[in-house]
């Protein structure tokens, strides 16, 4: 399990980090949440030591993390960056080497995965004559090329094309059945949503909201989506005690009730008006968890 | 041990990829070819004496025909004298070619083109050298001294030369001295920038950050200035080796008297000065992020290795260093460059050089931890040029700043 605990990290007057809290068990993918400038790569960067910590702890299996232990975390930066003239194999070859892999294995795996990938033909090209998508592909081999036990990824799918997302997600799927714990930062919330198992929300360097996705998209106030054919602006809805229209899809209106009001009541007020013809009972988008946790 | 080998692939890296570019191949190649013009074409011109073909028309004595031969003795030339049958056929003889100077009757000298009053070249002088020796011989043949006597008294034999002091007892060739300088100063610059735009590369294309998620800042910098200093050594190595090895075939003057042993000193003083320089410019590198700004942050560490090599013109030119060099001989920035050329002044005891080498060391030392540090703080800042007082451990603990990167959440 990873475990960051009441880490802080101030730049000057700016408080990056503010006593942020929270856990990534093991096998888990874990989405990591939050608007620009929340603090997101800061503890990224702390988790992988690329940044000093003022105050706080990060524990990994118990205990604290340790340089060692680092070396087997996989990371892909914010910031891409190979060099660009190196071949993409001695490239990987040379990243493996530097996260403790012995060269013949580190060539193996750096090609397993460009062939996963369907790279495997660019092995010998220079970093430089792939496409951007491409050299993400391989900024992400980089990452995983001497089989980390953690992975952490900031940003992984920013740039990609549908077909790369894809690959990149059954990726990550793959690793944590595997056993590997994988954090990785989107502002793709549909994609978390589908991916991961948890989330972590942070705004102005502290957690707003944290748990397994559908823990989080079960919470708050049950939803409706009701289609009357005969009424599809839904002006049945309107007046009904505990029920809020919360908008209109189509001519499906979308239906937010208070604790004390059964749906049973609202397919009864829905039949009075007209023929049903779509009753359902639904559960939060991501998207509105993170807006309430954010609150924007 | 860890450390060791983190920093020994970084470096393993640096050296594989440098000597594969074609930068390095080009800027080699072009050094050895420099380097081999500076070793051969003066040994070519020393070794070939230039041979000046003079006529004599009319009358003229055995005498006045060594005078003419003998000019070419203080111009470092060779003259052939011939007797021309006429002053047709010497004419003919000078639009050929075959001629470069025809002296007719003892009393006037015909040259192909006409000497203008400011022309000054070799040929100029070698014909004011014939036409004063043929008017000297003239005219102590007309005061009456017979021709023989006249022309031992033209070209008298030397005068002993006496000094006040021993003469060097191991003379460093001015050349070789000189030769040596001016590589130690382009090697210096030349490493330096490389440490320097190593450094900012690697800032530039963002791979800086991968690299520190496995290796400290502190191993990726040793290993940077190690491995760009091995890809200078066998650099430099190769290109002081061609220039021995040709300086031997041609017999060059630089390998002459304490060359030798003045060349492998200065090989020492290369390595301490590029240990010394090499942790600076990679801390100037890591407080900057793009190229256009690299060179206006190391213009500050270029400014005393020029000064070193005006420095160690003007001593050589004067013959003597003056007080100022010699104190700078001794400071490090300044070391690498006149502490050479004390050497080949003769101004510097082997204990000096010795003192002078281990303060050298020292301060690299020193410098080396002030620049981790540095290092540490800037290389993974982006964006605007850093202030000293953002990156200097002791400034930015000060200051309460404990990492000048930005806060790129």
């Amino acid at each position: 399990m990873l475990e960051l605990d009441r880490l802080v990290r101030r730049f000057g007057d700016v408080v990056a980090l503010d006593h942020l809290s929270f856990s990534v068990a093991t096998g888990e993918i874990c989405g990591f949440l939050g608007p620009n400038g929340a603090g997101k790569t800061t503890a990224m960067r702390a988790i992988l030591g690329v940044t000093a910590l003022d105050g706080g702890e990060i524990r990994w299996r118990g205990a604290p993390v340790t340089r060692e232990e680092r070396r087997r975390f996989g990371y892909l930066p914010e910031e891409r960056g190979l060099y660009p003239a190196m071949g993409v194999l001695d490239h990987l070859v040379y990243l493996g080497e530097l996260h403790g892999v012995p060269r013949q294995q580190a060539r193996s795996r750096a090609l397993e995965w460009l062939t996963r990938l369907g790279l495997d033909q660019r092995a010998a090209d220079r970093v430089e004559a792939l496409s951007l998508g491409n050299q993400q592909r391989v900024q992400l081999v980089a990452a995983l090329v001497h089989d980390p036990e953690l992975l952490v990824l900031d940003e992984p799918f920013s740039g990609l094309d549908p077909p790369g997302v894809a690959v990149m997600s059954e990726a990550l799927s793959d690793l944590a059945a595997a056993g590997n714990t994988v954090l990785f930062s989107s502002h793709q919330l549909d994609l978390v949503e589908d991916v991961c198992q948890s989330v972590a929300i942070v705004d102005q360097g502290h957690l707003v909201a944290a748990g397994p996705v559908a823990e989080l998209r079960a919470g708050g106030r049950r939803r409706l989506a009701v289609r009357v054919s005969t009424d599809p602006a839904g002006h049945w809805a309107e007046h009904l005690p505990g029920v809020v229209l919360a908008g209109r899809d189509g001519d499906v209106v979308r239906l937010l009730l208070d604790d004390g009001t059964e749906p049973r009541a609202v397919l009864a007020a829905a039949e009075a008006a007209g023929p049903v013809e779509h009753f359902a009972v639904e559960r939060r988008r991501l998207s509105e968890v993170f807006s309430e946790a954010v609150g924007r | 041990m860890r450390r060791r080998s983190l920093a020994y692939l970084v470096a393993a890296r640096e050296i594989t990829s440098r000597t594969r570019s074609n930068t390095f191949r080009v800027g080699t190649l072009l050094s050895l070819l420099i380097v081999a013009a500076l070793v051969v074409i003066p040994s070519l011109r020393a070794h070939h004496e230039h041979t000046y073909h003079v006529g004599l028309v009319g009358s003229s004595s055995p005498e006045l025909r060594q005078a003419v031969g003998a000019t070419g003795a203080a111009l470092g030339a060779k003259v052939e004298v011939h007797q021309e049958p006429d002053l047709a056929s010497a004419e003919e003889a000078l639009r050929n070619g075959q001629l470069d100077l025809v002296v007719e009757d003892g009393q006037r000298l015909l040259v192909e083109t006409g000497i203008g009053p400011n022309t000054s070249t070799s040929f100029t002088s070698f014909v004011s050298a014939v036409s004063g020796a043929v008017a000297l011989h003239n005219g102590l043949v007309h005061a009456g001294i017979a021709p023989g006597q006249a022309l031992s008294l033209a070209h008298p034999p030397p005068l002993p030369v006496a000094s006040l002091k021993p003469a060097p007892r191991h003379p460093v060739p001015l050349g070789t001295a000189l030769i040596v300088t001016v590589l130690l100063f382009a090697l210096l610059q030349q490493y330096g920038a490389w440490v320097l735009v190593g450094v900012v590369e690697e800032k530039v294309v963002r791979v800086v950050e991968v690299l520190l998620a496995a290796v400290r800042p502190n191993e990726l910098l040793t290993g940077k200035v190690v491995g760009i200093g091995a890809v200078a050594l066998i650099q430099a190595g190769l290109t002081v080796g061609v220039a021995l090895v040709l300086a031997s075939i041609v017999g060059s003057s630089i390998l002459h008297g304490a060359g030798p042993a003045f060349i492998a000193v200065s090989a020492v003083w290369f390595l301490l000065g590029y240990a010394f320089y090499c942790w600076m410019f990679a801390a100037a590198g890591s407080m900057v992020s793009r190229q256009e700004d690299a060179q206006n942050v190391a213009f500050p560490l270029l400014l005393p290795l020029l000064a070193g090599y005006l420095l160690v013109f003007t001593a050589f030119v004067a013959g003597h260093a003056s007080p100022a060099v010699v104190v700078l001989g001794y400071v490090p920035f300044t070391a690498p460059l006149l502490m050479p050329t004390l050497i080949a002044l003769g101004q510097a005891n082997w204990w000096e050089v010795v003192l002078s080498m281990l303060i050298t060391l020292g301060a690299t030392f020193l410098v080396a931890r002030l620049a981790a540090g540095i290092y540490a703080r800037g290389v993974l800042h982006t964006g605007r040029q850093l202030k000293w007082r953002e990156v200097v451990p002791a400034l930015a603990r000060r200051t309460g700043t404990t990492m000048a990167e930005e806060a790129a959440a």
